[in-house]
């Protein structure tokens, strides 16, 4: 039991003195009490659960004081753990030029608590927060949610406009769905350079790495979804070392916060690019498994590569974390691997080759282990549920939750277009319409996987059956 | 990934096929942005603007730049042809391309190409006429001096004497003495002129109701505010993935109405044109210009055109790259419908009927809205289209509101 625990514990003498009511209302401040969560509340910026490897959920909160809140778990109150402090990050190099990049401030303190297994509530401040539920009956599935400003492609988004950034209303209608858990698949932030004084959809936004550009782009407008579930953390691209990575290592990544993993020093991006893969329990019969595709490019690596190395002990290590036998294991990374990216006027593109250069070979001709029934991606700015009528796990992407939009595919779909070699499909849904995924529990154990409009309108529900899906549309779903 | 082509970028163009930089054409690291006013001498721009509108200039005499790109039209116009293409200075010398505004040019780039990092690869944009084939507008001036179906001179001498006749002290006052002695200088210096009057602010008025509307002086009516969302609204019109616009800046200079990029769209063919007669006959757009340019897989831009801006839509007399429609609302109508319903727009029966059909599978089928498959429902509904045709109305600057007016009464 911790200090704070003990004191809470203690009884109090009737005979107090003046001294000891002082004390005791100090004491009241500390652990609880409405006073007491005004001041945490004023402090904090955001909180939420993330669960991590061995399904371990961790109490995430950023506040603006130095030191961290107290979390009530169940009727104890106990210390958050200091995950980093408050600090500005030298300028490093950065996916834009030097006079576009900026130090990354964090006026923040990142603090985090592991949630026991046994717990039963948990707060801080006067917030509830949710806790991971044992069989989860909805998982709310999207990705690529920022808003981007980006000078390179003289790419505004108009962040201040709801109907050009939809992302804040894609957040409220998911949470207003009840999830049990939510899969965010990466690219979380994209305001990376100032916006020109003379555009007023992104006058005056935050931009850079640093906190305030987060909170922007992910913190606020994702607060109703955070307070509705749990998530599940994906990294994207857009938080690789040289881009976000900064702030994903301090906020998002499951593992401890280790300075030689912050990408602040671009001379460890080798270490800080890459992380090891894990899985996370959706109830007895089904998992996710997290693999970091954020610096994975778009060519096939060569086997020499020391990418391909690590690359390929990560999915190896897929293989071991997919061998548990009765489990339907949900693949999740950025990089659409049995997926497609739309051209205009052309056929479509195949899935990530440098990805695709290693799994086979791990699983030659399969790509994926037996366990992976199927697997989800963001990375494309679009929906796409994909069925193949070759065994490899069916595959989504649900990479349409608030960045500009890729084009569509043809409807119909061109035949015999394949995203890997000998991967044949055979059916597929697809949109490029804002929006996000949804699965929901099935009595039998699968899933169905449904995909939404910004505005919670059912476009199509897939049913799963082993690596299998059946959607009740086939190719172009229209939003209209 | 993406882009706002959209992957992006994004949404009009087809990628390039080879992620080689391709020859010629440079790879910028960024787009570029909004071009700064010239500082183009007043002398020049006058003496541009008199070779504009000088009928002496052609062979035979009788056609101006202007004759063409009329000034009562917004620079655009077909000089008396009534088929869609241009009429040049010899009796029944027609075009095949749509004469397009010359209006706000200053903003047109040089040629290049650009990846965005999310990008598989790189896109071209920039440089002038329907397929690119000038990289500057000094060099794009020159075309329809010398083209046979334009001003037909026949070469920068023939050229030189008209320019010494009608403006020997002048243009020996401007670049000096010697400038005569070498036709080919001349034929610069007269290039130059026209340019310097191409770029200036009278041909950039920013004039239009869509401008003081981003300037916060208006409102825009209830139609016209609809057919901004449908423009901008992925969904429904797309139009802005390519006719790209910013109207939260008051900067207009934001609001170009392109990306200077390039599109396949299928027009339908245009039966008018006297070359279209011969069924063996294509106008392949851009390819020709990257074959010469060495792109690499140059057949992959065949059937690709500009994307023109949309300032001043309204007071055109014809539409798209071969003028096949006179009206803006069929213009409008052909996106909402291509996919849907293409048997209203290719009488032949034959989708995608103006380029050969090795090439019809570069047409862009992937935009919203012609993406969508035949007999289903469109993505814009008749009252939707009336809506975006209102809101391009607003695009006209305050010197041909006359003008469009009279247009929209033949719609």
């Amino acid at each position: 039991m911790d200090a704070t625990k003990q004191l809470r514990h203690n009884t109090v003498s009737p005979a107090l003195t003046l001294a000891s009511a002082l004390g005791m209302s100090l004491l009241v401040a500390a652990c609880g009490g409405s006073d007491s969560n005004r001041s945490v509340d004023a402090g904090v910026k955001a909180a939420w659960v993330v669960v991590g490897s061995n399904n371990q959920a961790t109490v995430r909160v950023i506040t603006s004081d130095a030191s961290c809140p107290q979390v009530l778990d169940g009727a104890d109150y106990n210390a958050m753990t200091l995950r980093a402090a408050a600090a500005t990050a030298a300028q490093r190099p950065t996916a834009s030029a030097a006079a576009d990049s900026k130090p990354s401030a964090f006026p923040v303190t990142a603090c985090e608590y592991k949630v026991p297994a046994n717990s039963s509530s948990i707060s801080v401040g006067s917030r509830s927060l949710p806790l991971p539920k044992k069989a989860p009956q909805r998982v709310v599935v999207l990705a690529d949610t920022g808003c981007r400003l980006k000078k390179a492609d003289n790419a505004w988004q108009a962040c201040a406009d709801g109907d050009a950034w939809p992302f804040p209303e894609i957040a409220s209608t998911a949470a207003a769905m009840q999830p049990d858990l939510v899969l965010h698949i990466g690219d979380y932030h994209y305001r990376e350079n100032a916006c020109p004084a003379d555009i007023g959809g992104c006058k005056g936004s935050p931009w850079g790495y640093g906190w305030d550009a987060w909170q922007a782009d992910l913190f606020q407008p994702a607060a109703p979804l955070m307070a509705a579930a749990p998530w599940i953390m994906v990294r994207g691209n857009h938080e690789e070392c040289a881009r976000a990575g900064q702030g994903w290592f301090r906020f998002l990544d499951t593992q401890p916060f280790d300075a030689k993993r912050s990408c602040d020093d671009p001379a460890n991006d080798g270490l800080g690019n890459f992380s090891d893969p894990y899985a996370v329990a959706v109830g007895a019969d089904t998992q996710v498994i997290v693999f970091d595709s954020s610096k994975a490019g778009r060519a096939a690596l060569p086997i020499s590569d020391p990418q391909f190395v690590k690359y390929q002990a990560q999915f190896q290590t897929v293989n071991r974390l997919a061998a548990q036998a009765g489990v339907n294991s949900i693949f999740t990374n950025h990089h659409p691997i049995l997926g497609f990216a739309p051209l205009a006027g052309a056929a479509p593109a195949p899935g990530n080759q440098a990805l695709q250069s290693v799994m086979q070979s791990v699983n030659p001709t399969a790509f994926y282990p037996a366990g992976v029934k199927t697997a989800i991606h963001g990375h494309v700015h679009d929906f796409q549920a994909i069925n193949f009528s070759s065994n490899h796990p069916a595959t989504f992407v649900s990479g349409n939750g608030g960045d500009n939009l890729d084009v569509n595919f043809a409807d119909p779909f061109p035949s015999s277009i394949s995203p890997a070699p000998g991967v044949i499909v055979d059916k597929i849904a697809h949109t490029s319409s804002f929006g996000f995924m949804v699965m929901d529990r099935q009595s039998n154990g699968t899933w169905a996987y449904k995909a939404y409009t910004r505005k919670g309108q059912l476009l199509t529900t897939c049913q799963q059956n082993g690596n299998n899906i059946s959607c009740d549309k086939t190719g172009y779903l229209a939003p209209n | 990934m993406q882009r706002f082509w959209p992957a992006l970028l994004l949404a009009c163009c087809l990628p390039f096929k080879l992620n080689a930089a391709p020859l010629n054409t440079p790879l910028y690291p960024e787009m570029p942005a909004p071009a700064a006013a010239p500082a183009d001498a007043p002398a020049l721009v006058a003496l541009g603007r008199q070779l504009f509108s000088d009928t002496r200039l052609s062979e035979p005499r009788g056609t101006s730049c202007a004759s063409c790109h009329a000034p009562a039209q917004a620079f655009s116009g077909n000089h008396g042809s009534r088929i869609g293409v241009a009429l040049g200075s010899r009796p029944a010398s027609l075009g095949t391309r749509n004469t397009p505004s010359v209006l706000y040019l200053r903003y047109t780039p040089p040629r290049f190409f650009y990846q965005d990092d999310d990008a598989l690869a790189p896109i071209p944009f920039g440089g002038f006429f329907w397929d690119g084939r000038a990289n500057t507008l000094a060099e794009q001036v020159q075309g329809p001096l010398f083209n046979p179906q334009e001003m037909n001179n026949r070469n920068p001498s023939q050229l030189a004497r008209k320019l010494q006749q009608a403006y020997g002290l002048e243009m020996r006052t401007q670049f000096g003495a010697a400038i005569f002695q070498r036709p080919a200088l001349a034929t610069q210096a007269a290039s130059r002129a026209l340019e310097a009057f191409l770029r200036s602010d009278e041909m950039t008025p920013f004039s239009s109701r869509y401008d003081d509307y981003i300037r916060g002086r208006i409102k825009l009516d209830v139609a016209e505010m609809r057919g901004l969302r449908l423009f901008k609204d992925p969904d429904k019109g797309n139009c802005a993935s390519c006719h790209k616009f910013n109207d939260s800046s008051s900067n207009p200079a934001r609001s170009m109405f392109t990306d200077f990029g390039y599109d396949a769209a299928a027009m339908p063919r245009n039966r008018r044109i006297a070359e279209n007669r011969n069924p063996k006959y294509y106008d392949l757009g851009l390819c020709k210009t990257a074959a010469e340019l060495q792109w690499p897989d140059s057949s992959q831009w065949c059937g690709y055109f500009k994307t023109p801006s949309l300032r001043n839509v309204a007071v055109r007399e014809s539409y798209m790259h071969n003028g096949v429609f006179g009206a803006l609302r069929d213009a409008v109508a052909f996106y909402a419908t291509r996919a849907t319903k293409p048997g209203d727009w290719y009488k032949t029966g034959i989708k995608f009927d103006d380029l050969p059909p090795a090439y019809r599978e570069n047409v862009n089928i992937n935009s919203v809205p012609y993406n969508r498959r035949e007999g289903s429902t469109p993505a814009l509904s008749d009252s939707d289209v009336d809506d975006l045709v209102a809101f391009l109305r607003t695009l006209t600057d305050a010197a041909y509101v006359k003008q469009s007016t009279r247009s929209s009464n033949k719609q």
